[in-house]
């Protein structure tokens, strides 16, 4: 344990490094980060704009729907994102080669070097934002939500973890497939709105096969003490199971990998 | 002879795409994926109401079915290529052969779009014969025209633009801000998360200054039969005048751009 949290320490450094490096970059993608943000409480006015609610969602739900959504997603993005980019072309190149000489769990090299301390910014703004959200509509909570909820919101991102490796695992049978990262990008944004909106088959895939209901929905529905304990206990089961086929399929996947490199 | 060349290169990239076929399956189902969730959020909406601002139900599940439709066939994904091809240094290849960079980048964005179009056709008939009373098909031949031409010129203005981000990397090298500051400003004032007429009146006058709104709003308010032949028209000259606007920018962008390039990779 203390091998890995050597390694972690040392891949932040890195971060912190890389970070000094761009600066201009980090800005810009501040800059961008803002004008999503705007792109996003764009929708939720259009959409209130003809409706008071959306099957009992209200206005100041969805705005607090899509912050829990945006605060996932970044802490996503934080830890996960770029090196699960990088895994496809990892593989087909046969720069895995070099990971799997290394005295460490390949997994845990693969999806854990890169952090990018630039998505820390972002999370300070949108925690911030979370914040006004919070007091500019006033909600009530019940103390045992909130602990629940942020339970929920670490499953979700570990849901998130464990069904992109699951897809980027793939890449050990299809070439280039790293594209299925931008795929993911633009399914789990379907998390910021109520799923329970759509027809039931595909509310049965979004919490089953494509599991992004658990990345924004279901904790903020659990928060507004909109979702029942059953469901809590499912998602946090379904995390574990998920989690647990995302390993088993990677080490599978490992283990017939021939390199392709030499 | 010119276009056998570029003929030739639509011909090799059919073949790179189809050497990939999953990764040609994900683009182009992620191409359809943003607008699965709208129509369904908007019926909830109506729900027994069967006008909203002049929309019928069937008027504005069909616009999200045209705007999807749009995405797949009309919107150019060059910038990263063209980035990739300036940092990397493949360009250098490309300049030395008798063809045009900005040729090249183009015809590999038609070809893609070309796959588009089946996947389209696909789509198309399987809404008519799933879903008939909701997917509104128009029947009057000049309105299809004018939406076939409305459609070409969203391409060639959306390509148009991505060209100029890609070929910005001469100059700033990474393009990743300025890409995703594009996507969420099509988004927005496209109109691609509802009509314009829905948006704060604030919103819609500043998309009536950009060009945005010719790559998905427009082309679906000429389909839904919304625009007369004279606004249709005036829609499509506007459209046109913007096209040359852009092409005159990126031709003085791209040749200032040679000038100064100094070839990485050589």
């Amino acid at each position: 344990m203390k091998k890995y949290f050597n390694i972690y320490k040392i891949f932040l450094n890195n971060a912190i490094s890389y970070e000094a490096q761009y600066r201009r970059d980090t800005w810009l993608h501040l800059a961008t980060n803002v004008l999503w943000v705007g792109l996003l409480a764009t929708t939720i006015e259009v959409i209130f704009g003809q409706t008071k609610e959306i099957i009992g969602w209200t206005k100041p739900e969805m705005y607090l729907l899509t912050v829990v959504y945006v605060i996932m997603d970044e802490i996503y993005t934080m830890f996960f994102k770029k090196n699960m980019i990088n895994m496809s072309e990892l593989i087909t190149q046969g720069e895995l080669d070099l990971v799997l000489t290394k005295p460490a769990s390949p997994l845990f090299l693969c999806t854990t070097k890169i952090v990018l301390i630039r998505a820390l910014y972002r999370l300070g703004i949108q925690i911030g934002l979370l914040v006004w959200v919070l007091w500019h509509f006033t909600f009530v909570f019940s103390p045992t939500n909130v602990l629940i909820a942020f339970v929920l919101i670490m499953s979700g991102v570990a849901v998130a973890y464990a069904f992109v490796l699951i897809l980027n695992t793939l890449s050990f049978w299809f070439l280039r497939f790293d594209n299925v990262n931008n795929a993911w990008d633009t399914l789990s944004s379907l998390g910021r709105y109520p799923v329970t909106v759509l027809p039931k088959v595909i509310q049965v895939i979004l919490f089953t096969a494509v599991p992004i209901a658990f990345v924004g929905f279901v904790p903020t529905a659990t928060l507004l003490g909109k979702w029942p304990v059953a469901g809590i206990f499912y998602a946090l089961g379904f995390t574990g199971i998920i989690f647990f086929i995302a390993v088993r399929f990677w080490n599978f996947a490992v283990r017939r990998y021939s390199s392709a490199s030499s | 002879m010119a276009i056998r060349k570029y003929f030739f290169i639509t011909k090799l990239y059919f073949e790179r795409l189809f050497a990939y076929r999953a990764r040609l399956l994900v683009w182009q189902s992620r191409d359809l994926l943003s607008f699965l969730i709208f129509p369904f959020i908007w019926l909830t909406i109506y729900g027994e109401r069967t006008d909203i601002l002049g929309y019928s139900k069937h008027d504005m599940v069909t616009y999200y079915i045209v705007a999807a439709v749009v995405n797949l066939i009309a919107m150019s994904y060059i910038a990263r290529v063209t980035q990739q091809a300036i940092n990397r240094g493949d360009i250098n290849g490309i300049l030395a052969r008798p063809v045009s960079f900005l040729w090249y980048q183009t015809t590999q964005a038609v070809s893609y779009k070309l796959l588009g179009c089946v996947t389209i056709a696909f789509i198309v008939l399987g809404l008519k014969l799933f879903w008939p009373q909701l997917f509104v098909l128009p029947t009057d031949p000049l309105q299809i025209l004018f939406f076939l031409v409305s459609l070409f010129l969203a391409f060639v203005l959306s390509h148009l633009i991505m060209l100029g981000i890609g070929v910005s990397a001469f100059w700033f090298g990474e393009i990743n801000a300025l890409d995703q500051s594009h996507d969420i400003l099509r988004t927005v004032f496209a109109g691609q998360i509802a009509p314009l007429t829905f948006y704060p009146q604030f919103v819609q006058t500043v998309g009536n200054f950009l060009p945005f709104k010719f790559m998905s709003y427009v082309p679906a308010q000429i389909y839904l039969g919304r625009m007369n032949v004279v606004e249709s028209l005036q829609a499509i000259l506007l459209a046109g005048i913007w096209v040359a606007v852009l092409w005159i920018f990126l031709s003085v962008m791209y040749k200032r751009a040679l000038r100064q390039y100094e070839g990485v990779g050589i």
